[in-house]
């Protein structure tokens, strides 16, 4: 029959000439389509003019603001989603009495993004949500979250950190109960206090783990587009618009395919500025 | 454990400190579904009531016409049957291509798993318009088999993934003495790494599930009317002419209780496959 290789090759061939077709090819076409003409509006638009839409890009205000969004959204939103999750997964690992209340802290991250954008977007209503009477109790005046700038931002991010901080939990709690008891047992014999143990034992000691965690949190944070479709449809005036949604609505609301291209281009350019640095520092580890 | 019990004061308002975080905390996690359960049952002016009614006659006509006027029904049943058979079709591609890579490592191998990877990694938006402008070509918008295709491909290498840690932790001894005995690697594939690695089978396939399920920008682009998901369903009760909140908390209410069982029934398969995803990767 085969030799022991050729059956690797066989049960690995299927997957790898899909993935290979599937994902190689669409990130070649977009690079072929970011230097065409082509808008589905005017007939005929196919063409290579090698159109210089990195001068357009540069010009359009809206793109170099949907830029700063997408920038406060990777800050911001995975700031908070480590450091709440870093502090509440430590918890949990501390107070083991409370491990029943795991399945009910993972219960965000199965909700479809898509309803939480919906819940939240109720939850900021005036009136229908509720928050506004419940902050009027502490007598911060009644405003409408979605509709100013600034709040309508911040309403994004606790989504955001509602949904994604679960993530962060279980992925360093799991962290936490594969370290090993010495280091810290030691720690604590030698009279070393809480803050101690957390900052230079078991940071140190997760690291690997955070940067992953810190990674995946940066590329999704990157990509936020449900949440944001559903809870302001990038409103009001562009003030929530990442870069992503705006290349959806040049692309697909528009139909100016070409255009739309380049700016995902520019889209992948960001994530891998932002990316390989970590990437890069937890191959490393590895290799060390 | 960390926490040495000493009976100071300050250590029990320590401890007093960190509970009452865990507990704000939960309340976050907890309050806006508790809060959308109402308004599911609550009718227009019980739910823009101000203050906030707890105590009311509840109103069930939202499920009945979210059903029944909106045939959200069929939006549930197309979401049912994309997610089902792309899991199912992205097991059966990856689940070989995972186990060859478990037991064959080179640095071939590497580098195709750190492609795997990167291409898992990669958001969505930038497949979204070449995906849409080669379906538009085979007029394949707005079709079961579309959706289901393009999750069994982005599943593919999350199947991978998770499915090469389950077959890693299989005891290789065991592997070993159905090779010396002859078995081909087809036949130990079959019949000893898919028997033992079924608890493993079983999370990577709820949480492809999970994830097609709960799966947005492709569902958006790529369906107009017939193979319409509940997640795009749901968002189409915003009009222009109005929304039923009522209707629309409904809607939340029905897509969060499937979450909730998994979360509270299976969270020990899905917590394992994610875990051993993120922290062997």
């Amino acid at each position: 029959m085969f030799s022991e290789k050729n059956e690797f090759r066989i049960l690995s061939f299927p997957s790898l000439i899909i993935l290979g077709l599937l994902t190689v090819f669409p990130i070649i076409f977009l690079f072929v389509l970011s230097f065409t003409s082509w808008s589905i509006l005017i007939p005929n638009s196919f063409q290579f003019t090698f159109n210089n839409y990195f001068e357009r890009m540069i010009n359009d205000s809206k793109f170099i603001h949907t830029i700063k969004v997408t920038f406060y959204y990777i800050i911001v939103n995975t700031f908070f989603q480590m450091v709440i999750g870093f502090a509440i997964a430590f918890l949990l690992f501390r107070f083991t009495k409370l491990k029943f209340l795991r399945p009910i802290i993972i219960i965000p991250m199965l909700v479809p993004p898509a309803v939480v954008g919906l819940m939240w977007k109720m939850m900021f209503i005036p009136n229908l949500g509720g928050i506004d009477y419940y902050l009027g109790l502490f007598n911060i005046p009644a405003i409408d979250w979605l509709s100013n700038p600034t709040t309508a931002l911040i309403a994004i991010t606790i989504a955001s950190v509602w949904e994604w901080t679960p993530f962060v939990i279980i992925v360093i709690l799991a962290g936490l109960d594969s370290l090993p008891k010495s280091p810290i047992e030691s720690a604590v014999i030698d009279g070393a206090n809480t803050f101690h143990i957390i900052f230079y034992i078991i940071i140190p000691l997760l690291k690997p783990i955070i940067l992953v965690v810190i990674l995946l949190r940066i590329i999704e944070s990157l990509a936020i587009l449900p949440i944001v479709f559903m809870m302001t449809g990038g409103g009001p005036a562009l003030a929530t618009e990442a870069i992503n949604l705006y290349a959806f609505h040049v692309g697909l609301e528009y139909l100016d395919i070409g255009y739309a291209a380049s700016i995902l281009v520019a889209f992948i350019f960001i994530l891998l500025i932002f990316s390989t640095p970590i990437i890069l520092s937890s191959l490393k580890k590895d290799t060390k | 454990m960390i926490g040495v019990q000493s009976k100071s004061t300050a250590s029990y308002l320590f401890n007093y400190l960190n509970y009452s975080l865990i507990f704000i905390y939960l309340l976050f996690v907890i309050f806006p579904i508790f809060w959308i359960a109402l308004l599911s049952l609550k009718n227009e002016v019980q739910a823009f009531a101000n203050p906030p009614l707890f105590i009311f006659k509840p109103y069930f006509l939202n499920y009945y016409n979210l059903f029944v006027e909106e045939g959200f029904g069929k939006y549930l049943l197309n979401s049912i049957i994309i997610a089902t058979s792309s899991s199912i079709i992205c097991l059966l591609i990856g689940a070989p291509t995972a186990f060859a890579l478990s037991r064959n490592q080179n640095k071939v191998n590497q580098g195709i798993l750190i492609w795997v990877l990167i291409s898992r990694m990669a958001p969505a938006m930038t497949y979204v318009i070449p995906f849409f402008v080669v379906f538009s070509y085979f007029k394949i918008i707005d079709t079961h088999f579309g959706l289901v295709i393009t999750y069994s491909v982005f599943n593919l290498p999350l199947v991978i993934w998770l499915m090469r840690s389950f077959f890693l932790e299989l005891p290789s001894e065991t592997l070993e003495a159905a090779k010396i005995d002859g078995a081909s690697t087809f036949q130990i594939f079959r019949k000893i790494a898919i028997p033992l690695a079924s608890p493993g089978i079983v999370s990577t396939g709820i949480i492809t599930f999970v994830v097609a399920w709960n799966e947005f920008i492709f569902a958006l682009v790529l369906t107009r009317r017939h193979a319409v998901t509940a997640q795009i369903g749901i968002g189409n009760l915003q009009k222009f002419e109005g929304t039923e909140w009522g209707q629309m908390a409904a809607g939340a209410i029905v897509l969060i209780l499937p979450a909730m069982i998994i979360a509270i029934f299976i969270s020990k398969y899905f917590v394992q496959g994610l875990t051993s995803g993120a922290t062997k990767g």
